[in-house]
């Protein structure tokens, strides 16, 4: 859009410009890229972090196919000095001779437990949405009820993640109790937050889709529906993939909704129904845990969660690349 | 275009059932997006009725009570609401230059390829789940923080207004959960912005260069003045979006709800008390916790409503123009 | 591996010396059983659930850990959630047992057959974070002072005063305490109220309204990890978390003059000295004996005795379990053992649970 204004500046910078004012335009050109740096550097800092802290624990194979440890309070405290000079500890490990000083660090719990959580959202998150979108772009366009649908997605973008979580937490945990926290319960509440953000990239991706392709469906007597499964939904369903595994993403990482709603295990459970734990969950409670494992197991945690979400974020970014190249 | 051909080949012999199935089609679609309406009205009935203990037995003690303290039964929200607004607005105050600063990089100044190198930066900073950032503040940023602050602190301890601002800091509290809450509204800032600046006619740029404009007295007279509206909106959707942050802010705040002029202070926010507190608490307590909700709620959709109307009216206008 | 943990055949015992686990692979059972018990865990089929008190979450974690894997499935779970929300849940009978460190209050809603079942005690430490001073020794009073942040900087004359012929830095001093209700700040205050009568104002119980100026965290793990990353921060949180988080600890003033730190024999000492009521609830905090520590916390499970057939057996056989081989198991988390008189009153009491 803007190639010439570019190059205009600089065919503009003569002489007759004041050196002050040229200072000053570069003084704040500077400061634009120094803008840039000043989100980029802490985000440098933060992956290198993430990745140098957890990336130990989560190459091994273990880490994908075992229970979260129980007794990561027992391996933490093996042969700690502090309590082996207090008179506490195991007499033997205190003496440098064996003892338990290792765990098993397994997070196949919450890897199971997120990917459930999130496949659970989308199918109910993504029908929901591309048809709502649908009806907002194919049916309703600017009609009051679609209108009024349209505000309120983006009102709803808005709805803290915490709030869907109070949310689930009072229509769901609160009436069945500590077994109603579950996958499920924890779906619910994501696919609340993943709704809005799909209608609305559903919505912009059908507004993409030309009109005369519509036109010439209906020049054959196709009828709308048809039209739209057969001709709209196609032409723009790199867009709406794309906008959808964005929103995954964004579920995959939440934590306020998912600690309500899920409750707590250390072995893997498949099922939607039953407590559960998923990777964000467990950041926090191994973070609360302290101590040396339960740290690694927090920051390997991170470093899983980050690469989901990146495949995730990547994965749309190249399916949008294709669909703007076709 | 072969998909319409062979559509047309099916509508020739189903005739009529089609219309039956496009009404059907029709409602489907129709019900999926009043989903949306109906989510929002069930969070508002949902959570008000659990909220109601707390409303109706505390009542302005609730909204306008000084002191929580569950332990004592004392839920007055204010010290959380306080404690919300300020580190929003401390997030909002950090990262709007930041964020207009790279929008007005990409969309002024850098290439074509700088920018979309830029832009992926900025996607990959709001991809970061907030528990990370929460994670990486706790572990690494607080034992950096805390002599920075003292330091600062330090500093300015002679001088009377100043000193009770910048007061002592033991690393957690509103600086630290500001700082990090504002490199996650970062991104969306930016991306708003972004948009906004777009929007500035390509031939109001072009006028102010050829009258001799440096590229900044462009933006400052042409870019700027025509963006204020959209602005403003970015602004809002960033302090709505700061206001319901939670764990990133639950692990950096320091869990002490009262109301103090110190910003290098501990305190709480709204989300991080329900976060911390809702699947263990009960009775009023509980009460009060859904009624923080039912207040997070009302406050982000009214700050969303604004920037979004303020959005889109800036938008028709300039449009328009 | 699960089913390798669930034949439970290799068990060592370290406690009793054992180097025969060099080299194993980790988490194999540690507890010593005999057949007896075993067969009955074996028989198990219903789970029960417990929560509430986190101050000994590491010893039930670990002991659940160990009872599962004999078991051969996931039978018992505790959730710490804090103690009063765990009696909470108990009076809810959303939890088959409680975990809790204080005793409950006249108004709580609990089942009126309400067993206690004393579990293991614990100190409870007083960390800092101070690189320049290696041992510091404070009195009760100096204790309430700090907590109620009337003394600002380390080189407070008071502190002075506990500590002659150390040189005491002037960094302020940042409190430290727990920001959800817990036992762990029940008993510490409790302690104070007793043994600083004159100087503690704040009272006792399971939250106290701190100075704004003070911090908070949540369980004991935040509160070491605060004072972790805060130099001139103190506070109060159990021993396994302190040691984990590699905090220093202090010396504390017992009622006899002596400055004690937590050690394994002062607790037990502390335990030794104190009077046990008929319902196996007792105060080892401020005892008299003179080596005991004084912040000295005990920890109990509370359990309905009415319950439903399946759950009374699978909370007898975990009771006999816990109270028996798991005891010693309790050194090596941080906790002391019972002593054996109370021991045997407390596995006296489990068949009073029944459906």
């Amino acid at each position: 859009m803007s190639e010439t204004s570019k190059v205009a500046p600089h065919s503009l910078e003569g002489a007759e410009i004041a050196t002050r004012r040229r200072i000053k335009n570069s003084m704040a050109t500077l400061a634009m890229a120094c803008a840039f740096l000043m989100a980029a550097t802490p985000l440098l800092l933060m992956s290198l972090t993430v990745v140098v802290k957890g990336i130990g624990v989560v190459v091994s194979a273990d880490w994908w196919s075992q229970p979260i440890p129980g007794d990561v309070g027992r391996v933490d405290l093996a042969g700690n000095t502090t309590m082996c000079d207090l008179g506490f500890g195991d007499p033997a490990t205190c003496a440098g001779q064996g003892g338990i000083t290792t765990t098993v660090k397994g997070m196949q719990p919450a890897i199971v437990g997120t990917l459930l959580t999130v496949v659970g959202a989308s199918m109910l998150a993504v029908p929901l949405g591309v048809m709502g979108a649908v009806y907002l772009n194919e049916y309703g366009k600017s009609g009051r009820i679609a209108r009024t649908v349209r505000f309120m997605t983006e009102v709803m973008v808005g709805v803290p993640s915490v709030v869907m979580g109070v949310f689930i937490y009072s229509i769901w945990v609160v009436k069945f109790g500590t077994a109603g926290k579950s996958a499920f319960a924890a779906s619910l509440a994501l696919a609340c937050l993943m709704l809005p953000i799909i209608v609305r990239s559903t919505e912009e991706m059908l507004r993409l889709v030309p009109d005369s392709l519509r036109e010439a469906s209906a020049a054959l007597g196709t009828r709308t529906w048809l039209t739209t499964i057969k001709v709209v939904v196609p032409a723009a369903i790199a867009g709406i993939v794309s906008g959808c595994l964005l929103a995954v993403a964004r579920a995959a990482g939440e934590t306020a909704p998912v600690v309500f709603t899920i409750g707590f295990v250390t072995t893997t459970n498949w099922s939607f129904s039953g407590q559960n734990t998923t990777l964000s969950a467990q950041i926090y409670s191994q973070l609360q845990n302290g101590g040396n494992v339960a740290t690694q197991l927090a920051w390997g945690s991170a470093v899983t969660l980050v690469l989901i979400v990146l495949v995730l974020t990547l994965s749309a970014r190249f399916v949008t690349r294709r669909f703007a190249l076709g | 275009m072969t998909d319409i051909a062979s559509t047309s080949d099916s509508l020739l012999s189903a005739g009529g059932s089609h219309a039956r199935a496009d009404r059907i089609f029709r409602l489907g679609a129709l019900a999926s997006g009043l989903v949306v309406l109906i989510i929002l009205g069930l969070i508002v009935v949902s959570t008000s009725i659990d909220a109601w203990p707390a409303f109706s037995e505390l009542g302005t003690d609730y909204f306008f009570g000084t002191t929580w303290s569950p332990s004592e039964g004392l839920f007055g929200i204010l010290p959380l609401v306080f404690g919300t607004i300020v580190v929003s607005a401390i997030a909002t105050v950090l990262a709007v230059p930041v964020s207009v600063g790279i929008a007005l990089f990409v969309t002024e100044v850098s290439t074509k390829r700088v920018g979309s190198a830029v832009n992926l930066t900025v996607d990959l900073l709001a991809a970061v789940p907030s528990v990370v950032f929460g994670l990486w503040g706790f572990y690494q940023l607080v034992p950096v923080f805390q002599p920075v602050l003292n330091s600062i602190a330090g500093l300015v301890s002679g001088i009377p207004v100043l000193r009770s601002i910048f007061g002592q800091s033991s690393g957690v509290g509103f600086m630290t959960a500001g700082t990090v809450l504002a490199l996650m509204i970062t991104p969306i800032v930016t991306s708003v912005s972004r948009e906004v600046f777009m929007t500035v006619p390509h031939n109001d740029r072009l006028g102010a260069l050829a009258l001799g404009a440096t590229r900044w007295e462009m933006i400052t007279g042409v870019v700027l003045p025509h963006s204020s509206a959209g602005l403003t909106g970015a602004v809002l959707l960033g302090l709505g979006r700061a206001m319901g942050e939670t764990v990133a802010v639950a692990l950096l705040i320091g869990a002490s709800p009262h109301i103090s002029a110190n910003l290098f202070g501990r305190g709480e926010a709204m989300p991080s008390q329900i976060f911390r507190s809702l699947s263990e608490a009960s009775g009023t307590f509980r009460a009060s916790l859904f009624g923080l909700g039912v207040c997070l709620f009302f406050i982000t959709v009214l700050i969303n409503m604004v920037a979004r109307r303020v959005v889109a009216v800036a938008d028709r206008r300039l449009k328009g123009a | 591996m699960r089913a390798s943990l669930g034949a439970a055949a290799v068990i060592i015992s370290l406690v009793l010396g054992s180097t025969g686990c060099v080299g194993e692979p980790a988490s194999k059972v540690v507890i010593k059983v005999d057949d007896e018990l075993r067969q009955q865990m074996v028989a198990i089929t219903t789970s029960i659930s417990g929560g509430g008190a986190s101050f000994p979450d590491a010893y039930y974690q670990a002991v659940n850990v160990d009872f599962n894997a004999i078991v051969g499935s996931e039978v018992v779970t505790y959730a710490k959630s804090g103690s009063s929300d765990g009696r909470a849940q108990l009076g809810a009978r959303t939890l088959d047992f409680a975990g809790s460190d204080s005793l409950p209050k006249d108004d709580e809603k609990l089942p009126a057959d309400l067993l206690f079942f004393p579990t293991v005690a614990a100190p409870i430490t007083i960390s800092y974070n101070l690189p320049e001073v290696p041992e510091l020794k404070l009195g009760p009073e100096t204790l309430a002072l700090i907590f109620q942040a009337e003394l600002t900087t380390w080189d407070a004359p008071e502190i002075r005063a506990d500590n002659p012929g150390v040189k005491l830095p002037d960094r302020p001093i940042f409190v430290v305490h727990r920001s959800d209700g817990s036992g762990t700040t029940k008993n510490f205050t409790t302690y104070l109220s007793s043994a600083a009568p004159a100087t503690w104002r704040l009272g006792a119980g399971d939250e106290v309204s701190w100075p704004r100026s003070t911090q908070g965290a949540e369980k004991n793990s935040g509160v070491a990890e605060v004072i972790k990353t805060t130099t001139g921060a103190i506070g109060y949180a159990d021993l396994g978390d302190a040691a984990k988080a590699e905090l220093q600890i202090a010396r504390v003033r017992n009622s006899s003059g002596n400055y004690m730190l937590p050690s394994a024999d002062a607790v037990a000492e502390a335990l030794t000295g104190s009077a046990i009521s008929p319902n196996l609830t007792f105060d080892p905090l401020n005892a008299r004996t003179p080596g005991a520590y004084p912040i000295t916390a005990p920890t109990w499970i509370l359990v309905s005795a009415s319950q439903p057939a399946s759950a009374a057996e699978s909370l007898r056989v975990y009771l006999r379990f816990l109270l028996g081989p798991a005891q010693d198991q309790a050194l090596a988390l941080g906790y002391v053992p019972l002593p054996s008189d109370l021991a045997e009153k407390a596995n006296a009491q489990i068949d009073r649970i029944s459906s």
